[in-house]
């Protein structure tokens, strides 16, 4: 890992996609904040990967990105709109439009099949039918579970439902994915296999945000390392390989 | 979203049919009792129509009207029909022999059979459900049935039970368990026909003598005949007439008039003020209108009314703390499903609306179920029941009933459908399906200090955890049981009205049991069917009553509770009666407890 130096919001462009300006966030009055003064920017195109011990604060990073919880003091701005001021109903469907998410455990809808799941979120987004359906076949295509749209995912590995819900946050072309420990349900080699599929979305250009406990997956699969350790930024390295 | 509703509805099949079930019986009991609410008199309305009733019904003095007068009257303006003159006299009888003073479903007699015990309970069902006999004319107390006892009542005499007004069911079905069926018009002198109405109950065949005329004449009882409006106490043939009149009594006729306005007091008034201009001074010696038999209809048929809409009400109440549940329940079950779907950019008004949607489809088919449920099914049976009414649906209420419902089911899922749809995604996802913190930790720390298995005091403190739900669960199974004990409570009170009219006890008061005051039970009622001095009462002083045999020593009955129509002459024509028992039987009043429940047969309390 090559430490290039520490990223924070003065140093980022101006074509940041996500900025994180001194975000704090306690559950309780009393005890330590979940985030502590946080700053962090993310470029559009880069794969940053968010590290540290459990409860750091990694996943309350990602979710006051995806808008899922909002910060007690600081900014949020994602894609030029500020998150944190949403209500509930304008982040569901700025998150629907401009925000993939990818659970460790998957959570896709049982009682939906493989392609209804993928479908959902573009219905959601007003997209047409016959372009949705068109787009969720790509995408199951392209991630080599297309002989499953009609399954159910009760019936499926962990690894191909951790590609269906890949396909389920990328069928709204986001301009932001979040991966939430998207290897820790899967074994070694899944998990693997899951590692080069985001880091061939990263590099077709999808910007990606993954929060993980594995060096590993980090290392190989993210061009950026942010290490957060009781809530507050230790260490945001540039890494992984050469791309 | 609807993807989303409908998966969730058809994953959780319990829900769903529970939901279904709940809005069946809810949308049908709630039919019914809007239906009942609606139509309570309806009956009256299109019985009153079909047998061309009147709108009075005058008794003349015949020695002071001549024909042409009473021709005359027939082009009077807003007369539109004009029926009579037909003879009449007040007689009073007494059962003549032995085998006429048994009671019809007596169990002195045997035990009853079936089919007998069904005729009875509708032939008192039909009589409680129809107006109350109350006026002289028609007033004849039970007395005649008992042997040796005497009471007064008017006969008319008419050669058919037919006519422009007032139509007579000569053969009522009603009657099948005295008549058989062979209840029939008299055809001959020394017949008679009585009045379903009254409470004399003698086989078809046996003979009431009449005591008031001279020669105490005999008549053999060869029919039972019902009337809407209960004008008459009995038929005979018009030559029959004179022979029953008592010596010295004027003659008087019967004569019956329908108005184009009669529809309120203050009209039957002015038409009533139009007849005795054009008859002249003391042509009339009372009247009475249809008015106050279809006010009394409308109390009688009231006695369904609170059933029916209290069991509307628990049902309804049912439903909505049993939707209120299960939506709870679906909610809760589904944080994780709730944090998904918002997750992938559900708003929280299509969250809330995937909950109501899971409600909705269940919902709405339990619905128009249920709707069709009690127009088609439940209104015939409640038709048959003891005491029954004469129901019908307007096509308001059958869109009413169960949009109602619907609203309502949609207002108790919205509650914790509106609540899921706030649900931050993380508490959703990351809370899962814990308890808020905080809750029930004092009930566990309590429990945990009982000297029970530590299993069972972790199960008792658990409601505690989440208590709103615990609530709406204790509710639903008091709302429940509720409606177990007033379904087996009423129907134990229905079979002692029903047995009570049948033998002729009267009125019946329940109260539930251990309240003071006089509950009817059987032990009450035994004695005072072996013991009972029967006497009847005159309410007010009447010349029929007059000639009635009996005590005077029982009050009369107070007016408020016997409204007198406009114009009519109530000296005259009113002759109710009570009965006071020796042994203590209760000759109730309208008891003011709600528990209570009196019914309104008033010929029931008519000497017997």
């Amino acid at each position: 890992m090559n430490e290039q130096g520490r990223r924070g919001p003065d140093s980022a462009p101006s074509t940041a996609l996500v900025r994180v300006s001194c975000v704090s966030k306690r559950y309780d009055a009393v005890g330590h904040p979940a985030l502590d003064d946080v700053s962090l920017t993310v470029e559009s195109g880069e794969a940053v990967a968010v590290m540290g011990p459990s409860g750091s604060g990694k996943s309350t990073l990602l979710n006051m990105i995806a808008g899922f919880d909002r910060p007690t003091s600081g900014e949020v701005t994602v894609a030029g709109e500020r998150v944190d001021r949403m209500g509930e109903t304008g982040v569901a469907r700025f998150r629907r439009r401009e925000i993939g998410m990818v659970f460790q455990f998957f959570n896709l809808l049982e009682d939906l099949t493989v392609q209804d799941n993928v479908l959902l979120p573009a219905q959601l987004a007003g997209v047409r039918r016959a372009d949705a359906r068109a787009r969720a076949g790509e995408l199951l295509a392209k991630l080599g579970i297309d002989r499953y749209r009609d399954s159910y995912p009760g019936l499926l590995s962990g690894g191909e439902r951790q590609r269906v819900a890949i396909a389920r946050a990328l069928v709204n072309a986001p301009a932001l994915l979040l991966a939430d420990e998207p290897t820790g349900a899967v074994d070694t080699a899944t998990g693997e296999e899951i590692g080069r599929l985001l880091l061939e979305l990263n590099q077709e250009g999808q910007t990606l945000v993954l929060v993980t406990h594995s060096p590993e997956l980090a290392a190989t699969y993210a061009r950026r390392i942010v290490r957060l350790v009781d809530g507050q930024v230790e260490s945001d390295t540039s890494a992984g390989p050469e791309r | 979203m609807i993807r989303a509703a409908s998966g969730g509805a058809l994953r959780r099949v319990v829900q769903s049919v529970v939901v279904l079930g709940v809005l069946v019986f809810s949308t049908a009991a709630a039919l019914l009792a809007l239906a009942v609410l609606t139509s309570a008199n309806q009956g009256f309305a299109d019985a009153f129509a079909n047998e061309h009733e009147p709108d009075i019904a005058v008794t003349l003095n015949s020695t002071k009207v001549t024909t042409a007068q009473l021709a005359r009257t027939r082009r009077l303006n807003g007369v539109t029909a004009i029926a009579g003159p037909y003879p009449e006299a007040t007689i009073t009888a007494s059962a003549g022999t032995a085998a006429g003073a048994r009671r019809v479903g007596d169990s002195r007699n045997g035990p009853r059979t079936g089919t007998a015990r069904r005729a009875s309970a509708q032939a008192d069902a039909s009589a409680g459900a129809e107006p109350t006999q109350r006026g002289a004319k028609g007033a004849a107390g039970g007395a005649a049935s008992a042997a040796g006892s005497a009471t007064t009542f008017t006969v008319v005499g008419r050669s058919s039970p037919s006519g422009e007004l007032h139509d007579v069911a000569y053969n009522p079905s009603i009657m099948d368990a005295v008549t058989h069926g062979q209840s029939r018009w008299p055809s001959a002198l020394g017949e008679i026909s009585i009045a379903q109405a009254t409470s004399i109950r003698v086989p078809l065949g046996d003979t009431i003598t009449v005591t008031s005329a001279s020669g105490r004449p005999k008549l053999k009882v060869v029919g039972y005949g019902s009337q809407t409006v209960l004008f008459d106490g009995g038929w005979v043939l018009p030559a029959e007439i004179p022979l029953l009149r008592a010596k010295g009594t004027p003659a008087r006729e019967e004569v019956f008039y329908s108005f184009s306005s009669a529809g309120s007091a203050a009209q039957i008034s002015a038409d009533l003020a139009e007849l005795k201009r054009a008859l002249g001074a003391g042509a009339i010696a009372g009247s009475q209108s249809y008015l106050t038999f279809e006010q009394e209809t409308a109390r009688e048929q009231s006695v369904n009314t609170p059933f029916i809409t209290t069991f509307a009400i628990i049902a309804l109440l049912l439903a909505v703390l049993i939707v209120a549940n299960v939506v709870a329940a679906a909610v809760i079950a589904s944080y994780r499903r709730i944090g998904v779907l918002k997750s992938i950019g559900f708003t929280p008004s299509q969250v809330t609306a995937v909950y109501l949607a899971q409600i909705g489809l269940p919902a709405v088919l339990g619905a128009v179920i249920g709707a069709a449920l009690g127009k088609h099914w439940a209104l015939p049976l409640i038709q048959m029941a003891p005491i029954p009414t004469k129901v019908t649906v307007p096509v308001w209420i059958e869109f009413a009933a169960p949009l109602g419902m619907l609203a309502l089911t949609g207002v108790a899922a919205a509650i914790p459908a509106f609540r899921a749809g706030r649900m931050s995604a993380v508490q959703a996802i990351a809370a899962g399906q814990a308890p808020r913190p905080g809750r029930g930790y004092l009930a566990h720390r309590l429990a945990a200090r009982l000297a029970l298995p530590r299993p069972l005091a972790v199960g008792l403190a658990a409601p505690f955890s989440r208590p709103a739900r615990s609530a709406i669960t204790l509710l639903s199974i008091t709302a429940g049981l509720m409606a177990v004990v007033m379904a087996t409570g009423l129907s134990d009170s229905i079979h002692k009205i029903n047995h009570s009219a049948v033998q002729g006890l009267g009125q019946v008061q329940v109260t539930p049991r251990g309240v003071r005051g006089a509950p009817f039970t059987p032990n009450s009622r035994r004695p005072s069917r072996r013991h009972c001095s029967r006497r009847p009462e005159p309410s007010t002083t009447s010349p029929r009553a007059t000639k009635q045999s009996g005590s005077s020593s029982v009050p009369p009955v107070p007016a408020a509770e016997y409204p007198a129509s406009a114009g009519q002459d109530s000296s005259r024509w009113s002759n109710t009666r009570r009965f006071r028992c020796s042994s203590g039987c209760q000759d109730a009043r309208p008891p003011p407890s709600p528990w209570s429940l009196t019914t309104a047969r008033r010929h029931g309390s008519d000497g017997r």
